[in-house]
């Protein structure tokens, strides 16, 4: 595209493929900065609802004590997100911090490495570590690339850029294929948009793109550019997959293909209908965050061990969180739903394990873990 | 419609990752009294915080946190909150994990003491006079850009031992 254009142009390309890049960065940095929010159907401005049974998750999961990850003076869980280590133990990504640790299942700390920057061992706010079955850890950015390290994390083998930015999710298919949650950088429009991503480890391609919830009002198309996230989860040789602004589970086979779709069925969910307003012009960033708040976003989808799905979505109330979790059988009927969760931060789906932020406590490096009541 | 969805898009985009205005005080000012800050005869920093520094991607709370992982208790942190919901402040503070004490000021008060809009800017105070300011929007390097002023001065109070160092479990 620079090649072919005279120096004016190619100047003019470069600004505007800046200021696009730019914009596209700065609504998505809302989403970094979001994560969070929940609601009632059709309602524009509707409180958020308490449930009848106030916390009712120890009806819905039975404690098995608790972890805490070991910290330092270089290690500080800040903002962890965190997936169950094939090797055992746990690979944590802090978006907050830039760094990716391994811990044991103890919580002992292993090693970590990463730090903010655009280097080969940098990041700007990583979002997945995913352990291939030989080992080597691929970490990925939100915007578009990564790098996979050796088992240690000590070395960086590659790096690579992917075409997803931001990016929301990434789950190992196979260990040649990555499936990435997100929109690919650049693509806008009233076109509704792939969210996942079938990715070539070998070829660094897209080898398919599916999965495209139709935003047909510019509210929803633009809290879709400021909060659309998108998770996935796999049982077998069939994804389960969500999108912040649809409460229903969408199902689709390894390559792509529909399989079907569920709804929530949610008690409390609050949808963005078309007719929502706008942000206020007037409000500024408050109003903009206030506006956040006036809706619910589903932020992950777990599939446990006993093919119960796990959504976990929220309602933001200023800053913050307030998260919510509902359980699903595979036809969509519900089995129970808990407002004010603590944080879910993963599920072991080979053992059945559940790992909460600890009930209470204030800082995210002490977790709980927990089991699914039969 | 076209111009109104633009200004929705800059609005967020603002939102997320909008520039802050210039601070008035430098090196060698008087730190105006507000709130009760500054407190006190020793070396402190205080960080004016207002909503629009941290509803968006770049907070600057990583600085911070390093910071004091860096002096820790040794050189106190009070957080001048400006503007209206200070008890989102006081959750982002939490969720960030910075340590220190939050004094909440409205906007005209602040904009009349201070002579000028606040920037979101720390500042290293000791006693009641200005060492330095940093403007976060311009430095990844906080601790770094302190470090020149706060050694020497450490120094003079016995040096910088393992006492400052915080506790990480303080950050709890």
């Amino acid at each position: 595209m620079m090649g072919n254009a005279s120096a004016a142009d190619s100047k003019c390309d470069r600004r505007a493929a800046r200021a696009r890049s730019w914009i596209a960065r700065t609504i998505t940095c809302g989403v970094v900065a979001s994560i969070c929010a929940c609601g009632d159907r059709n309602a524009q401005r509707s409180e958020i609802r308490q449930s009848p049974l106030g916390n009712a998750l120890d009806k819905v999961v039975e404690w098995h004590g608790e972890i805490e990850l070991e910290e330092n003076e270089k290690v500080l869980n800040v903002l962890p997100y965190a997936a169950v280590d094939p090797h055992g133990g746990f690979l944590v990504w802090d978006e907050q911090e830039a760094q990716i640790r391994q811990y044991s299942p103890e919580g002992r700390l292993r090693g970590h490495f990463g730090r903010k920057g655009d280097g080969p061992k940098e990041f700007q706010f990583p979002r997945a570590a995913i352990r291939r079955t030989s080992g080597t850890i691929l970490a990925f950015d939100t915007y578009a690339r990564g790098a996979e390290f050796d088992q240690a994390g000590s070395a960086v083998l590659r790096t690579f850029r992917t075409p997803v930015g931001p990016l929301h999710s990434a789950l190992l298919l196979d260990d040649s294929l990555v499936l990435l949650g997100g929109q690919v950088a650049g693509s806008s429009g009233n076109t509704a948009p792939s969210r996942l991503h079938v990715w070539s480890l070998g070829g660094n391609s897209v080898r398919r793109s599916f999965f495209a919830p139709s935003l047909p009002s510019k509210v929803q198309r633009l809290a879709a550019n400021t909060a659309g996230f998108v998770s996935a989860d796999r049982r077998g040789d069939v994804i389960a997959a969500t999108f912040s602004l649809r409460d229903t589970i969408y199902f689709f086979d390894l390559q792509g293909n529909p399989r079907g779709q569920v709804p929530m069925n949610s008690q409390f969910y609050r949808r963005l209908s078309s007719e929502s307003p706008l942000p206020s012009g007037k409000g500024g960033v408050v109003g903009a965050r206030e506006w956040l708040g006036s809706f619910s976003l589903i932020s992950n989808v777990f599939w446990a061990s006993d093919d119960t799905l796990i959504v976990q979505y929220q309602d933001r109330v200023g800053t913050e969180p307030k998260w919510r979790l509902l359980g699903l059988r595979r036809d969509g009927s519900r089995l129970f739903e808990v407002v004010d969760s603590p944080y879910l931060i993963t599920v072991d789906q080979a053992n059945g394990w559940l790992y909460f932020v600890k009930p209470g406590s204030p800082t995210p490096n002490f977790w709980s873990r927990a089991r699914l009541r039969r | 419609m076209r111009r109104t969805w633009f200004v929705y898009v800059w609005l967020l985009a603002t939102a997320a990752c909008g520039r802050t205005a210039g601070d008035s005080l430098q090196p060698g000012d008087t730190f105006p009294a507000i709130a009760g800050v500054p407190a006190g005869e020793g070396l402190h920093v205080v960080w004016v915080l207002r909503p629009e520094d941290y509803l968006k991607c770049t907070t600057g709370a990583d600085q911070v946190r390093r910071f004091q992982r860096r002096y820790g208790s040794g050189v106190p942190l009070t957080v001048l909150y400006v503007g209206e919901h200070p008890e989102w402040g006081r959750a982002f503070l939490t969720r960030h994990r910075v340590n220190g004490s939050m004094i909440v000021v409205d906007q005209r008060r602040f904009k009349s003491t201070f002579r000028g809009r606040p920037g979101n800017g720390v500042h290293l105070v000791e006693g009641d006079r200005v060492r330095k300011v940093v403007m976060l929007a311009d430095t990844s390097e906080l601790a770094e850009m302190l470090e020149p002023v706060i050694e020497p001065l450490l120094v003079g109070r016995g040096g910088r031992d393992s006492s400052n160092i915080i506790n990480i479990k303080e950050l709890r």
